[in-house]
């Protein structure tokens, strides 16, 4: 197995037919439950696996050639997947027409799309493995009922496809030309559904059928073209069901081409994808993962076929055990061993470098040797978070040396939560300013942290470090760091593909992490592990809220409700991706926030550089000297 | 006569000239010009073209605008259909017009060309200044090839009479410049999947050492989606990337058709757009643009001075 299809991990690179690739979700039965006959939206953000998702649904994939055995109820529905082409949509407009003229040539495109992939789901019946209906049955088919839209439209399967591909041709020369009258008629949208009943009735294995359309990528259209495939949710029946699939907060208008709105429960039901993943992370994850390492790479794990494209509800509760859990967490640990902190300060007093460094900041402060040497033989933990103590305003070296002694006798001391809140971020700073990279950033457990709810970021991560694992059995944690270094770079550069804003983001992106990467040079580490943000004061201008709104939406921030609100604070705060961290060197846990103004916020925005460097420098309290001190070109 | 190098039909009356040098004076710009045109000045090569023209000759500013579908020529909205009148309108003939690559975008190239084309102009200049240095976005060493060309983007979105559906078979063919997330953002959003992907590199370089800028933003993307097709066309030299488009044009497969995404160096911009032009007939050659708004002040100080003698 070549490593590049063992790293896939978008749906996109597995084609339309996932039948032998789709891992059966541990909340599968949640997301059924929801699937009647009414409209779903489905959202998720990047690496959700809704994609993915959507073409298990489609007729590709339920009739696919590797699906051996095909039951009557399969029939019951079939999914057509809709990628919109949304540059030729985005086509759609002005140039001497008005919008109704557009709205119905991009309703009349949809037609023919829709029609075009109904037909083609009936081939991929005939052509399957289920046994009653074939190729000679899909031939001896008959669409007679259609030619009341034109009497020159053919009643044989294939002759239809011919008819309806060569309209689909002249509409594509008519939109790209400089617009005059078609000279053509548009088909109405009635005619997807007189076709949808040409079948039901052209064979009995179809009586029942209903026909979902799923349209990925709702966001990328036009607002106007947004109206027509809401209105059809609104009047989706049977035989015809409509679906979206979208990025999460990007519903941006609820309206229909009528005076009414979707409305949820009454319209549709919602799919939150990312919130059912984020649930189940630890288990959908690794068994991704490991099913991957077991089909691509032939090494023995603990997941096996049979329960993973299982829909028995024995093996699900089974999935949704703790033990279950636990067991993946153990497979996963002994793949991607990582440290605790303290074992992190253990390793790092064994290394000289840290340890004279540590001893040189401590006789930097005028401590005499004789303390040097009993704070050097203190246990580790506190050795390496003593040097930020020194920076303190309250610092007193006779207290923190009482207090040093009780910890190290095992006795209750202030260095308990001195360690527990600060010796991340000691760690982090130690290793930054050695330009080193940190063992806190590998093992099983952070790689659940830093891809959060996105499974194509754990993916990633898991997969490239195992590439690198050479003959080992589990990958060492210094290839795990440079691994997940590598990762979180290449995700800090995938910004810029983000959508239309895509360079707004990732400028914002770069300033924010350089910030919390300033704040992470502080020696004194008072408020270490700083990666989230709240605004204080409401949101007024439209610009912020709309950049804010696509931050959220590709998931370079993710809202949350504010944990402890003041008077004065907006009800959210936005934490950084984490799988940024690396790259900047920050914590990927989510502990504390800085709050901005607003004006603060659009400073790091759209402000200028001279701006943007008044605001770090203001903001983590460093001289302009202490923030231009720049890595060494080693840092790549 | 580079017929003989563009072996097709469309190309039977097609010449262009190349001419090279560090300062304008060294490219031979025609005497007898009266009207260039020119889009908005956003750096200090577009501000050098400007002033160097304007006062040898008539000067229109264009600028397409990608939301309404429209031209803007001197602040007037002019529709696209509109433009062979406009040309005639004001006297644009032969040898006459010189176009200011450096500063007009590749849509209002296309258009311009197209509408030439179209009309009794066969025979113009195309002058394009090349930057002396980009700016990298931050001062990290880690972002030393990270360049900030673009502020903004309209989106992937057709351009008319050069526009086709999309579809997984067609052939995709990319000028690579320094913005490879304009092409992974049209593998992510548009349904083109990745076979029949075609990379074109501008090699050699303005300068030597920038291709390496190009490899290192491309690398990472291109072993992910596993694209194998590169090839290597001058940086400046329009007719290289002509014949190599052509060759890709001949592997077409009946019902296959040929999306061009120039995303790479404007010369290799003009080469799209002379090709779309001239091959429209075919019915099998669209452009893929998503329309970015460009950065201010994206480069510094002016380099070498390219000029193309072009006959259609």
């Amino acid at each position: 197995m070549d490593d590049r299809d063992f790293a896939r991990n978008r749906a996109e690179e597995y084609g339309y037919d996932v039948w032998e690739s789709f891992i059966v979700p541990p909340f599968y039965r949640e997301i059924e439950s929801l699937r009647t006959n009414k409209p779903l939206i489905v959202e998720g953000g990047r690496g959700s696996g809704k994609t993915m998702l959507l073409r298990y649904w489609c007729h590709q994939t339920q009739f696919s050639e590797s699906r051996t055995e095909i039951p009557d109820s399969a029939l019951k529905k079939i999914g057509i997947y809709w990628k919109m082409d949304t540059q030729f949509a985005a086509f759609m407009l002005f140039r001497n027409y008005d919008e109704e003229i557009w709205n119905r040539a991009f309703s009349y495109w949809s037609v023919l799309t829709i029609s075009l992939s109904i037909l083609d789901s009936l081939k991929s019946v005939a052509m399957s493995h289920y046994p009653r209906f074939n190729k000679e049955n899909l031939d001896e088919m008959r669409f007679s009922g259609l030619n009341g839209y034109d009497e020159n439209i053919p009643e044989s399967y294939n002759e239809l496809i011919a008819y309806l591909t060569k309209r689909r041709q002249h509409f594509e020369s008519w939109v790209n030309s400089i617009p005059s009258p078609p000279t053509f008629n548009f088909l109405p949208y009635e005619f997807i559904v007189d076709l949808a009943n040409c079948i039901k009735k052209g064979h009995e294995v179809f009586k029942e059928t209903v026909f979902d359309i799923f349209i990925d990528e709702y966001e990328n259209l036009q607002v106007n073209q947004m109206h027509i495939i809401n209105t059809r949710i609104k009047h989706s029946e049977i035989p015809i069901i409509y679906n979206v699939a979208m990025k999460r907060n990007a519903l941006v208008t609820p309206e229909t081409l009528g005076n009414e709105s979707i409305v949820v429960v009454n319209d549709y039901r919602k799919i939150q994808l990312d919130e059912l993943v984020e649930e189940h992370f630890k288990v959908f994850a690794p068994e991704i993962f490991l099913w991957k390492l077991k089909k691509d790479k032939e090494v023995p794990t603990l997941v096996e076929k049979e329960e993973l494209f299982s829909y028995d509800d024995a093996v699900f509760e089974k999935r949704k055990s703790d033990k279950y859990r636990r067991d993946l967490g153990r497979c996963m640990n002994t793949i991607f061993p990582g440290m605790t902190e303290k074992e992190v300060a253990a390793l790092m007093l064994e290394d000289s470098v840290f340890k004279n460094r540590i001893a040189a900041e401590l006789r930097k402060k005028h401590i005499q040797d004789q303390d040097v040497e009993t704070i050097m033989n203190s246990k580790p933990e506190c050795v390496v978070v003593f040097p930020s103590l020194l920076e303190r305003a309250s610092f007193n070296l006779e207290d923190t040396l009482m207090e040093l002694a009780k910890y190290n006798e095992g006795k209750k001391s202030k260095f308990d939560d001195i360690i527990h809140n600060s010796l991340f971020g000691c760690i982090l700073y130690q290793y930054g300013s050695l330009n080193r990279t940190c063992p806190l950033y590998a093992g099983f457990g952070s790689f659940i942290t830093m891809s959060k709810d996105n499974l194509r970021h754990f993916l990633e991560l898991c997969y490239h470090s195992y590439l690198r694992k050479g003959q080992n059995d589990n990958v060492s944690i210094a290839t795990q760091c440079i691994t997940v270094k590598m990762v979180s770079e290449d995700m800090v550069s995938e910004i810029k593909s983000l959508g239309r804003r895509s360079n707004e983001l990732y400028t914002f992106a770069l300033r924010l992490g350089s910030l919390f990467e300033t704040s992470r040079k502080k020696p004194s580490q008072s408020e270490p592990e700083q990666n989230q943000f709240n605004i204080v004061g409401p949101l007024q201008s439209n610009d912020t809220e709309s950049l804010l709104r696509e931050l959220v939406k590709w998931s370079v921030l993710y809202e949350s409700k504010l944990t402890k609100q003041k008077a004065d604070e907006n009800g959210v705060e936005y934490l950084f991706n984490p799988i940024y961290a690396p790259y900047f060197g920050i914590s990927y846990r989510k502990k504390r926030r800085v709050p901005f103004s607003l004006k603060d916020f659009e400073i790091l925005a759209f402000g200028d550089e001279l701006k943007y460097k008044s605001l770090v420098l203001r903001k983590t309290k460093f001289n302009g000297d202490e923030y231009s001190r720049e890595r060494s070109l080693f840092d790549l | 006569m580079v017929m003989n190098i563009l072996e097709n039909e469309a190309f039977s009356t097609f010449d262009i000239e190349m001419l090279h040098g560090d300062d304008i004076s060294k490219v031979d710009v025609s005497a007898d010009l009266k009207f260039s045109i020119v889009g908005p000045t956003i750096d200090e090569r577009c501000g050098f073209c400007l002033e160097y023209l304007d006062g040898k000759t008539k000067v229109y500013r264009v600028e397409y605008d990608s939301t309404n579908f429209v031209l803007c020529i001197n602040n007037t909205q002019i529709q696209i259909n509109e433009l062979p009148e406009f040309i005639k309108d004001e006297g644009w003939t032969n040898d006459s017009i010189i176009i200011d690559a450096t500063s007009v975008n590749v849509v209002e190239l296309l258009l311009l060309i197209d509408a030439f084309e179209k009309t009794d102009v066969r025979r113009f200049e195309v002058l394009y200044a090349e930057p002396k240095n980009y700016v990298p976005q931050g001062t990290r060493p880690r972002n030393r090839r990270d360049f900030k060309l673009s502020e903004k983007y309209d989106g992937y979105k057709g351009v008319p009479m050069f526009s086709k559906m999309t579809r997984e078979a067609d052939a995709k063919v990319f000028c690579c410049g320094y913005e490879a997330a304009r092409i992974q953002n049209a593998i992510e959003t548009l349904p083109i999947g990745t076979s029949d992907t075609y990379l074109l590199f501008g090699m050699p370089p303005f300068y030597v050492g920038w291709d390496m800028n190009a490899y290192y933003n491309h690398i990472n993307f291109l072993v992910k989606e596993n694209l194998h097709n590169i090839s290597y066309c001058g940086a400046t030299n329009p007719l290289s990337v002509m014949m190599r488009l052509l060759d890709i044009y001949k592997t077409l497969l009946p019902d296959q058709n040929m999306f061009i995404a120039p995303v790479g160096t404007k010369p290799m911009s003009l080469a799209v757009c002379l090709f779309l032009v001239k091959m429209a007939s075919s019915n099998k050659c669209a452009l893929l643009f998503d329309h970015p708004e460009k950065s201010a002040a994206r480069s510094k100080e002016v380099g070498e001075v390219n000029l193309y003698r072009i006959q259609l």
